[in-house]
């Protein structure tokens, strides 16, 4: 999957919320994406998992199932837990057995006939959790899906998506508090500037836009390069 | 035994398609997500209140004037329902919450999740719109009104209900985000529709108007007009719901 000059804003003349982002899913990897509040992360994320579609530049090759998990799982719904999981498992074509089968793995199966406006945040969210995994995706995109969760719950979910990595999934998620810090080979996106980089920014680095003419653009990055900066021409 | 049985069992009906089973679900989840809440009872309480005041004083005269009376009585109907409806399709839009609409545009697809709002919230304004004139239609039926001016006067209804589904979506949350501003727009639309029906910036408007008139004129009135207003009322429907849809790419 490929995001190809992609931008974003949510009205006409309104400030661009994401810009000039050109990036590569890669298929099985966990990505990571940080990034300050109001970076538009969550907005790189709804362009990912097609909530939206770009204003301007190309979102291609996006896998035909995908999950989503928002930032805040929507409770004030009139659903008991299993009625709303069926709705959403139907709406995917899949089988029933998958919101029994998610449920148990996430530690919800008690939960299944409560409301969802009786659920606690935690267990809302793990709601919102199981509905993005029902169809088996094959890119999965979470915002902040450790927010909220209990203990046990949010130290078992880095190794489920170890393992939905190792099946192939690719999973994109936005995290503040770290706790995907400790698995090996996950790719790194950060969100600043209304754009992202590929790749871990340490905290003393900074990034700065030169304007320059366009035959002038291939020369000053060499020039850049040579004394030692990363430059790059978008 | 149970050979005989199976052998008169008809066949099992062909599954629909997966994008379609998939529409149906969506629009299962929304309609059954509205019915549970108060508010469909809002839409279904003034249309109530609106029945119970139009038939508080029964037509009547001699056949002729029963056709004629009816037939003007269902044009006004059609016109009496129109915010109704708009506000029944804006309601049921609006059930959804924000970030569901989002997980649903994920879950069924951005495209079908739109479609299958904009279908459920047609099928409640629809079924309010054939209620509404089902009393009128009978009595029409009695007085011998003739067939066509029976099928073109059970039209009128749900085309209003066509119409208004298409405001009721360009005033919902998703497009417009405050409840103020969007109330004030559905209202202003139907109030300026009927002052600009009056002029001759008519060909602006759902041509509600027009069918008042048309239907005044008695049976055969409404029967000459029916194509042109009806082609006017989808003409309206196809550029609002065009108009949502270039909205909504934005608007998640």
């Amino acid at each position: 999957m490929q995001l190809d000059q992609v931008a974003f804003r949510y009205r006409r003349r309104a400030p661009w919320v994401l810009r000039d982002v050109t990036l590569t899913v890669p298929r099985g990897r966990l990505i990571e994406v940080s990034g300050a509040n109001g970076a538009g992360k969550s907005t790189l994320l709804r362009l990912l998992a097609g909530v939206v579609p770009p204003v301007r530049g190309r979102v291609s090759g996006r896998p035909p199932r995908v999950g989503y998990a928002p930032e805040l799982f929507p409770a004030a719904q009139p659903f008991t837990a299993s009625a709303y999981l069926g709705h959403m498992a139907r709406i995917r074509g899949v089988d029933d057995s998958a919101v029994a089968k998610w449920a148990a793995r996430l530690g919800f199966s008690g939960l299944l006939g409560t409301r969802l406006p009786d659920l606690s945040k935690g267990s809302a969210h793990k709601a919102g959790l199981i509905q993005a995994l029902l169809a088996e995706p094959e890119l999965l995109v979470l915002d902040e899906p450790f927010a909220g969760l209990d203990a046990e719950t949010r130290a078992a979910l880095p190794s489920l998506l170890s393992g939905l990595t190792a099946d192939g999934t690719s999973v994109v998620v936005s995290d503040h508090q770290g706790d995907l810090r400790k698995l090996p080979d996950v790719v790194r996106w950060r969100v600043s500037g209304h754009t992202v980089t590929v790749g871990d920014l340490p905290d003393e680095h900074t990034i700065v836009e030169v304007t320059v003419r366009s035959d002038e653009a291939d020369a000053l990055v060499e020039r850049l390069t040579a004394d030692g900066y990363h430059a790059r021409r978008r | 035994m149970n050979t005989d049985l199976d052998r008169r069992r008809p066949p099992l009906p062909v599954s629909p398609p997966p994008e379609r089973r998939s529409m149906i679900a969506v629009m299962r989840f929304q309609l059954s997500g509205y019915l549970r809440s108060v508010r469909a009872l809002h839409p279904v309480l003034a249309l109530a209140l609106l029945l119970a005041i139009m038939f508080s004083s029964p037509l009547g005269g001699t056949p002729a004037e029963v056709r004629k009376g009816t037939v003007s009585a269902i044009a006004d109907a059609a016109v009496l329902i129109f915010p109704i409806c708009a506000w029944a399709a804006r309601g049921l839009l609006d059930t959804e919450p924000d970030v569901q609409r989002h997980v649903s545009a994920v879950t069924a697809g951005r495209r079908r999740a739109l479609i299958a709002g904009l279908l459920s919230a047609f099928v409640f304004s629809a079924v309010l719109a054939l209620v509404a004139p089902v009393y009128l239609l009978a009595q029409a039926a009695g007085s011998g009104l003739n067939p066509q001016a029976m099928v073109f006067g059970a039209t009128l209804c749900p085309l209003s209900a066509l119409a208004a589904t298409a405001l009721g979506a360009l005033t919902s949350r998703a497009v417009i985000r405050s409840t103020g501003t969007s109330i004030l727009v559905l209202l202003g639309v139907c109030t300026l529709n009927l002052i600009f029906g009056l002029t001759p910036l008519r060909f602006l408007t759902v041509p509600m108007i027009d069918w008042m008139r048309a239907a005044g004129h008695g049976p055969s009135g409404l029967v000459g007009a029916f194509p042109e207003l009806a082609a006017r009322t989808l003409a309206w429907t196809a550029i609002a719901i065009a108009l949502y849809v270039r909205l909504r790419r934005t608007r998640p």
